[in-house]
C-alpha cells in the first residue's frame, strides 16, 4: 500500500467514524425523547392519589424528564462542537472518503460488461467494508441516488458474503448492484449526494 | 362531537408509541404506521384522518414522498413533519408544499401538543386584497393544501374561523382592525403586508409584520407560516 493509499484509507475512516458518531448521537437523541415523552405520558396519567401516597412518583417522573432533556442537550452541544449538525448520509460517508480518488474509481457512465475498474486503493475487503460500514453506520437512512459507480473484485469462489451483504443493502436503499458470480466482480451503484 | 382522528408515521417505535400515548391521552383518535407506504395505505382505507404527522427520515419513503403521496388520496389533510434535520433541502420542499408545520426531533411533547391542536382547530390565512389578487393567492394556498380565504378586514373580523394568518395590501390595512384581528385570534396572527412596485409602507401601520413586494412569493409563504405554526 503506497503512501496515497494510507491516506485515502485514513480519510475514508474519518469519514466513516464521524457518520458512525453522528448517527450515534442521533439515535441516542431519539430514545432519550422517547423515554422523555414517556415519563411525560406517565406524569400525566398518574393519579391524584397514586401521587399523594407515593410523593417521590411524581419527583421521580419530572426527574426522568429532567435528565433525559439534559442528556439531549449535552448531545447537542457536542453535535454544536463538531459543526456536525446532522449525520452525515451514507453517500455523503462514502463520497467524502473516497473523493480524492474520484477519478479512479467512479464514472458517470452507464455499467456495461468488459473489464474490471478494480479501485487502485482499495482491496476488495476495504472496499465493501467501506460500504457496509457506512451502510452499517447508517442503517435507517434513506438518500438520493447519483451516478458515482464503484466497480470491485474479490479473489477466491463464491461470493463474498460482505458483498451479498451489500448488495441487499444498497438495493433496499435505492442503490444499483450488479453481481457477476463467475467473474468474481460486483459493480455498486453508490448513492451519492446530488 | 366527533373524536379527531389522527395518524402518525414513524419507524421508530419510541417516537411513534409516545406521541400516540400522549395524543390519546388528549382525546384524540390515534391510528399509527411504520412508513410511508403503510400509512397511504391506511389513509386509503382507514380514511379520513384529521391530520397526519410524519417523521421525515424513514426507509422507502422519507417524509415527502410520503406527503406526497398522502395528498394523492386525501388531498386536503393537514401534514405535520416531525424531523432533526430541519435544514435538508427536502424537508423544506415538503414545507412549501404545504406541511402544516415542521416539528424538531426529539419531540417536545408539550410543544407538539399545542401544534397539533392547533393544526386540528383548522386554522385560516386570511387574504385582504384586491379580488383578482386576492382570489389568485387563495387559489395558490388552497393548492398547497394551505386554508386561505379572500375577505375583507371586516369579514376577516366577524367570521367564526380561527385563523393564524393575514395577507393584507398595504392600502386596505387598517391599523385599528388588525390590532382588533389579532386580539381576537387566539394564537399569533403573522401579519403580512403585501406593497406595489415603489409604494411605501404608510406611517399608520405599525402592527408587526413582513413587508414584502406583489407578486408574493407563495413557498416563501408557506414556508413562514410553517415556521409560526412550529412556534405556536
Amino acid at each position: 500500500m503506497t503512501s496515497r493509499d494510507a491516506a485515502i484509507g485514513a480519510r475514508a475512516a474519518e469519514a466513516i467514524a464521524s457518520a458512525k458518531t453522528s448517527h450515534l448521537r442521533h439515535g441516542l437523541r431519539n430514545r432519550l425523547g422517547s423515554i422523555r415523552n414517556a415519563a411525560f405520558f406517565l406524569r400525566r396519567r398518574a393519579r391524584p392519589e397514586w401521587l399523594e401516597a407515593e410523593p417521590r412518583l411524581a419527583e421521580f417522573l419530572d426527574l426522568i424528564q429532567a435528565e433525559a432533556s439534559a442528556g439531549e442537550v449535552l448531545l447537542a452541544e457536542a453535535s454544536a462542537e463538531r459543526g456536525a449538525g446532522e449525520p452525515t448520509d451514507f453517500g455523503s460517508a462514502v463520497a467524502a472518503g473516497a473523493a480524492t480518488a474520484e477519478q479512479e474509481w467512479t464514472s458517470a457512465e452507464p455499467i456495461a460488461p468488459g473489464p474490471v475498474v478494480a479501485a487502485p486503493f482499495l482491496d476488495v475487503a476495504s472496499a465493501v467494508k467501506l460500504v457496509l460500514d457506512a451502510a452499517a453506520a447508517l442503517e435507517t437512512r434513506s438518500f438520493s441516488v447519483g451516478a458515482a459507480e464503484l466497480t470491485v473484485a474479490w479473489p477466491g469462489d463464491g461470493t463474498d458474503p460482505r458483498v451479498e451483504a451489500a448488495h441487499r443493502l444498497l438495493r433496499a436503499w435505492g442503490g444499483r448492484v450488479a453481481i457477476d458470480r463467475e467473474a468474481h466482480v460486483v459493480r455498486l451503484a453508490l448513492p451519492v449526494p446530488a | 362531537m366527533t373524536t379527531q382522528r389522527i395518524l402518525i408515521v414513524d419507524d421508530d417505535a419510541g417516537g411513534r408509541m409516545t406521541l400516540a400515548a400522549n395524543l390519546e391521552l388528549d382525546g384524540y383518535e390515534v391510528v399509527t404506521a411504520e412508513g410511508g407506504a403503510e400509512a397511504v395505505r391506511i389513509v386509503r382505507e382507514q380514511g379520513p384522518f384529521a391530520l397526519v404527522i410524519t417523521d421525515f427520515r424513514m426507509p422507502e419513503m422519507d417524509g415527502l414522498d410520503t406527503l406526497r403521496a398522502i395528498r394523492e388520496v386525501a388531498p386536503a389533510v393537514r401534514i405535520v413533519i416531525a424531523t432533526g434535520f430541519a435544514e435538508e433541502s427536502r424537508v423544506d420542499a415538503a414545507v412549501t408544499e404545504g406541511a402544516f408545520a415542521v416539528l424538531t426531533k426529539p419531540i417536545c411533547m408539550e410543544r407538539a401538543l399545542r401544534v397539533l391542536s392547533h393544526a386540528l382547530a383548522g386554522p385560516v390565512v386570511v387574504v385582504v386584497d384586491e379580488a383578482g389578487d386576492a382570489n389568485a393567492l387563495v387559489s395558490a394556498l388552497n393548492a398547497r393544501a394551505i386554508d386561505a380565504l379572500a375577505c375583507t378586514l371586516d369579514e376577516a373580523l366577524a367570521s367564526s374561523r380561527p385563523l393564524d394568518g393575514c395577507v393584507v395590501a398595504v392600502h386596505l390595512a387598517e391599523e385599528s382592525k388588525l390590532r382588533a384581528l389579532a386580539a381576537r385570534s387566539g394564537t399569533r396572527v403573522t401579519l403580512v403586508y403585501v406593497t406595489n412596485p415603489r409604494e411605501r409602507m404608510p406611517r399608520t401601520c405599525t402592527v408587526p409584520g413582513f413587508v414584502v413586494p406583489r407578486p408574493i412569493d407563495v413557498p416563501w409563504l408557506a414556508r413562514t407560516m410553517a415556521q409560526a405554526r412550529a412556534a405556536t
